[in-house]
């Protein structure tokens, strides 16, 4: 028999999960959350995946999505094997919500009921039951962009958590998102949706942590929305350390009112397929925002941090700072956009990207840009890409440190200058164990 | 005391919007027209006029061929209606024309027009060593120089006449940087283009002068589809200059030229570029559409193509000189201001291709936006698998002036080499209330202090033009700046 590579055909697969959907609805068709669905799934459907000839995917190969099978039936789980023990962050002293392939499960779930001021609230088969209050938050900022992979979690996702953060609250103790996703039956693609409110002067530190098991390939195609309300402050720190067959696609949308503050970086340090979605609107005066990132990317692997901040409102402050290294026939893609619209007076963006390629087969492509349209403002973009410094190199050399051991130290230094952003000491402590242990394999 | 500033900026603004456009002049002169539209037989037409040997003619059909099948691009950061390209004239060219081998032939009117533009054509009175290829419309009106030049073996004419007098070089380079399929107006320009210079620098020659292209379109609803081509032969030099004006008119004009360099073995051209198309008035009605494609390859090692621009005029600008750096150890520069006022867009910027061994480029880039306009860099830097040692360094800068103008970065950096150092660094700013109460402290007033800043801004481009387009080039900005303070 001829062996060749079977091709599928996702845009259908996603159509015939819609469409599955829908068969179960019943009454509830034309609820106004199912409209948001289905207005969703037609503007997927209507423009299909994205080519390289779309300028927001120009980096970005989507044709593995067609050469997998995807499985529905997902739900035989066996979770009393799971040892959570086992996965790497969860030494994290914290309060941990599971999802396990897009489902909250109560039983791994830390009891929150202790914690003064913090609402965790899970809602399932959102097509029939509805989002309850939240209906004024749900979709808001997803439904503002033409995004394929948000339209698709919108139109696909039935499950909804939501971390909501009671107005002046301040809690002290760390959250934790754990995302488990388990394929033991075929290709997954799953679709976890998250909702975050961070009410008035409230303050709040979350870790997000994804974790494919199983043999087969993980698409994992999330979707989070941030509101930060005046005077609110947020710690998001996503961590994308996951197995070798996994696949995600991240958008997160913030929503800052005034004088908030927002912390969030992305930490790419392990995963065939990384492509995050970054987008936030600084509504209001005074807000300040930090995005950080890093990526270490080999063998074949792929990542891709795509920031669009948009600064709507004068006064505010936002910094962008990547790093990134690319070895073996990693690529590493960085596209950031400043936004500073026509009434953002006295707005100081900055963003900086500082890439290392380490091999001819490695790609780094970078395109920061800046649209402004206000005149009183600052803004300053920087990229760069080079290999490690021979003077350095020469420096540690002399001292009889070994080349590999002295690239490492190098390479280390270089995205560490970006962990030590993290404002969690046993994450970063965490992080950077990681990291060496990913630097061995260059 | 701020607001009392605002107040005198925005006076200041607005005697700015009125100025009027100093060349925008029309010459009375009889025309020859093709008749309007597009199609095979216009250029047929365009070709018998031009006496062309038949592999030009068949060239120019295969390229309308394509043309056809093509699309606008659409991604620049510009917005123009649908143009109709039946709706113009495909060749226009003065009537008298007599044989151009002295000035006397040269119809006194077009002399006039050259005069009043400050290019003027008669050698005796000319002071500068600068050689001039003026066209106007579709045709060259005079070259000047060329028997000096043609004693050093220096070909210098225009391209109309490049295709009789050295068939086998046009034949030979034409189309071999920039392919007729490169892109939309590329092919346009392929399949119509009338006019241009040729330029060809024997083997280790340094020309003695600079030469000089003027462009101005002079008809009416006509397009110019000038096309140059410069080939720098083995261990030569040249340095070249191109201006352009435009009447003012109403309606908006095309102009889709393309200008192809080729560097040999230790070649070095030089291009510098004034671009003053009218720019529409202040309500952004009429001017030219400056959709342009220029790029050079440095084809053997050890050479050097730099491109410096000052980019004031056109209604829409649409262009981005390029290098393709395919010898080793070779050299591409881009050095630009791009200045924007009322409803004018620029969307301009370069690309450096790097393709052998050791290859360097350096990118400055000066973006002045005024009034309501909008204007983007957008530049690409490429470092292919094999180019060993490749060096990039970019700096766009971007001033605003007023709080109805964008400006706006879009580079490209793409890198798949591992011993490659690439440093892009952009910024975005306005003139500060502190430097400007600095000067006039010093008894500076706000005008003079801007344009002094603004001169200082963009002297890292300004230094590389010619002295004598410095200058003009110095006048222009001064003239577009006044008082545009915000």
């Amino acid at each position: 028999m001829e062996n060749t590579t079977i091709k599928y055909d996702f845009k259908e697969y996603v159509k015939s999960q819609f469409e599955k959907l829908q068969s179960t609805l019943n009454g509830s068709v034309g609820s106004e959350l199912n409209l948001l669905r289905k207005n969703a799934f037609d503007k997927f459907f209507l423009s299909g995946l994205p080519t390289l000839k779309s300028e927001n995917w120009k980096y970005t190969n989507l044709a593995f999505l067609n050469k997998l099978s995807f499985t529905d039936s997902y739900s035989n789980v066996d979770l009393s094997k799971l040892e959570t023990s086992k996965l790497f962050y969860n030494s994290l002293k914290s309060h941990k919500i599971y999802l396990i392939n897009g489902k909250l499960d109560e039983n791994l779930s830390s009891n929150f009921n202790s914690v003064n001021g913090l609402k965790i609230e899970y809602f399932e088969n959102i097509s029939i039951n509805g989002v309850g209050d939240y209906a004024n938050y749900y979709g808001k900022l997803t439904s503002m962009s033409e995004h394929p992979f948000a339209n698709i979690n919108t139109a696909l996702a039935d499950n909804l958590l939501v971390v909501n953060i009671s107005p002046g609250v301040i809690i002290e103790d760390i959250l934790q998102i754990i995302n488990i996703n388990i394929s033991n039956e075929g290709a997954l693609l799953t679709n976890p949706r998250i909702l975050v409110i961070s009410g008035k002067s409230s303050s709040a530190k979350i870790v997000e942590n994804n974790y494919t098991l199983g043999d087969f390939p993980v698409v994992r195609n999330l979707v989070k929305e941030f509101y930060l309300e005046e005077n609110a402050h947020l710690n998001y720190y996503k961590i994308q350390d996951d197995s070798n067959n996994s696949h995600l696609f991240d958008f997160t949308h913030a929503e800052q009112k005034r004088d908030s503050h927002l912390d969030e970086a992305a930490i790419s340090i392990n995963g065939k397929f990384v492509r995050n979605d970054l987008r936030s609107t600084l509504d209001g005066e005074n807000i300040e925002s930090h995005y950080y990132g890093i990526f270490i990317v080999g063998a074949n692997d792929f990542v891709d941090n795509h920031t669009f901040v948009d600064h709507a409102k004068p006064n505010s402050y936002s910094n962008e700072n990547y790093r990134g290294v690319a070895f073996d026939k990693g690529t590493g893609v960085f596209n950031g956009k400043i936004m500073v619209r026509r009434d953002a007076q006295k707005t100081n963006a900055y963003q900086s990207n500082k890439n290392v390629l380490l091999s001819d087969s490695a790609t780094i492509n970078t395109k920061p840009e800046l649209e402004i349209y206000a005149d009183d403002v600052k803004c300053s973009h920087g990229a760069t890409s080079g290999s490690i410094d021979k003077t350095s190199m020469f420096y540690l050399r002399q001292r009889g440190i070994e080349k590999k051991v002295a690239e490492r130290l190098l390479l280390f230094a270089f995205v560490n200058e970006v962990v030590n952003e993290i404002k969690i000491e046993q994450l970063r402590e965490l992080i950077d164990l990681r990291i060496e242990e990913k630097l061995l394999n260059i | 005391m701020a607001e009392e500033v605002k107040d005198n900026d925005q006076l200041l603004i607005e005697e700015l919007a009125n100025q009027e456009y100093k060349y925008g002049f029309v010459t009375d002169i009889e025309q020859e027209y093709a008749p309007k539209g597009l199609n095979e037989d216009i250029i047929r037409f365009i070709s018998a006029k031009k006496n062309e040997p038949e592999f030009m003619l068949n060239w120019r059909l295969k390229a309308y061929k394509f043309w056809l099948n093509m699309k606008d691009p659409l991604w620049a950061k510009v917005n123009f209606p649908q143009i109709d390209y039946q709706d113009s004239y495909y060749y226009a060219a003065p009537k008298k024309q007599g044989n151009k081998q002295t000035l006397e032939d040269v119809d006194p009117e077009i002399l006039k027009t050259y005069e009043k533009l400050g290019i003027p054509l008669t050698e005796q009175k000319r002071l500068q060593g600068i050689a001039v290829d003026a066209v106007m419309d579709s045709v060259s009106v005079a070259t000047t120089f060329k028997d000096k030049l043609s004693e050093m073996g220096i070909i210098f004419c225009p391209i109309s006449e490049a295709v009789h007098s050295h068939p086998d070089l046009v034949e030979k380079y034409l189309g071999s940087v920039v392919p007729m399929t490169d892109n939309y107006y590329a092919a346009l320009n392929s399949a119509v283009f009338s006019d241009g210079s040729f330029v060809y620098i024997p083997k280790g020659v340094r020309c003695p002068m600079e030469l000089s292209t003027y462009f101005r379109i002079n008809a009416q609803s006509t397009g110019q589809f000038e096309r140059t081509l410069i080939i720098a032969d083995e261990g030569s030099y040249v340095s070249y200059l191109e201006g352009c004006t435009a009447p003012m008119r109403d309606e908006n004009q095309l102009h889709a030229a393309v200008v192809e360099l080729v560097a040999h073995k230790n070649a070095e051209i030089k291009y510098s570029t004034v671009q003053n198309w009218y720019p529409g008035d202040k309500d952004g009605k009429g001017g030219i559409y400056n959709f342009v494609t220029k790029r050079g390859i440095c084809e053997g090692d050890n050479s050097k193509i730099s491109w410096t621009q000052v980019e004031t005029g056109s209604s829409i600008t649409w262009k981005y000189p390029s290098c393709v750096l395919k010898g080793d150890n070779s050299v591409g520069e881009f050095y630009s201001v791009a200045m924007t006022n009322n409803l004018q867009q620029a969307d301009t910027g370069t690309k450096m291709i790097h393709l052998g061994k050791n290859t360097r480029s350096r990118i400055v880039s000066k973006g002045i936006s005024a009034g309501k306009s909008d204007n983007s860099y957008r530049g690409l830097v490429n470092i292919t698998k094999n180019a060993d040692n490749a060096r990039n360094f970019s700096q766009c800068d971007s001033l605003l002036l007023g709080d109805k103008c964008g400006a706006h970065t879009f580079p490209y950096l793409e890198i798949k080499n591992k011993s490659a150092t690439v440093e892009h660094e952009a910024t975005t700013s306005k003139i500060s209330e502190d430097i400007i109460f600095y000067l006039n402290q010093r008894g500076i007033a706000t005008e003079d202090a801007i344009a002094l800043i603004v001169n200082g801004y963009a002297k890292e481009v300004l230094n590389q033009l010619p002295m004598e387009f410095a200058v003009e080039a110095q006048k222009l900005l001064a003239i577009s700046l006044e008082g545009s303070v915000g």
